[in-house]
């Protein structure tokens, strides 16, 4: 028998854009840890399907404590070109009560705090936008 | 807890490519910063909760997408 999937609805976060538009955009909340700092850092990321893995601001690869000379120096193309630092750290859903160990690109020059893309974070979960009513859903898998 | 989505009140210019820390319910902003590790030094001595955003630019669309990666 197929699982029954438990559906957990969040809003769009709506800030002002060009021309005093209104831009909506499907941030989560998370919180993200090293195994080199206790400190739990909380913060909205972007779910983005379009992202291949996910990228976070390399701040706070900096008060997680992350040793980068020791990771892995990435390449990060799409509009433009940037560098990240490959680490594995902790990321939480606490609204879906989901932990899991995960890889990401702490890049510089990221100009907002993280997304979250398709490797790793999409396989986790199931992901519904429904941009029509500004919500979109998650489920863990 | 109701949380709040709707920033346009609330993020305003002078917070813009900013680190922001939110209050829990996403109501209010408590504290920013340019540099986030002045911030959370100053957020970690507090009691409440609170959520970390850097605050993009408003006069702006973005596109982030496709981040590829490869080795450098």
């Amino acid at each position: 028998m197929a699982k029954q999937l438990k559906w957990k609805e969040y809003d769009y976060k709506v800030q002002v854009g060009p021309g005093n538009s209104w831009l909506y955009r499907p941030l989560l909340e998370i919180e993200i840890s090293s195994k080199n700092e206790s400190t739990r850092l909380p913060l909205l990321a972007m779910i983005d399907s379009g992202t291949d893995s996910t990228v976070l601001h390399i701040d706070l690869a900096h008060r997680l404590r992350i040793d980068l000379s020791s990771c892995q120096k990435v390449k990060l193309g799409g509009i433009g070109t940037t560098f990240g630092y490959l680490s594995t750290i902790q990321l939480t859903v606490s609204s879906l009560n989901v932990s899991m160990d995960i890889p990401v690109m702490f890049a510089e020059n990221l100009p907002l705090q993280g997304l979250l893309g398709q490797r790793h974070f999409f396989q986790r979960f199931k992901i519904r936008f429904e941009k029509d009513k500004n919500k979109f859903y998650l489920a863990a898998v | 807890m109701r949380i709040n989505a709707d920033f346009t009140k609330i993020i305003t210019k002078k917070h813009e490519e900013k680190w922001v820390a939110l209050s829990a319910d996403h109501s209010r902003v408590l504290d920013f910063d340019e540099d986030f590790l002045a911030l959370t030094e100053r957020m970690e001595q507090k009691k409440d909760r609170y959520v970390y955003m850097k605050v993009l630019r408003s006069d702006m669309e973005y596109s982030f997408s496709p981040f590829t990666w490869q080795n450098n």
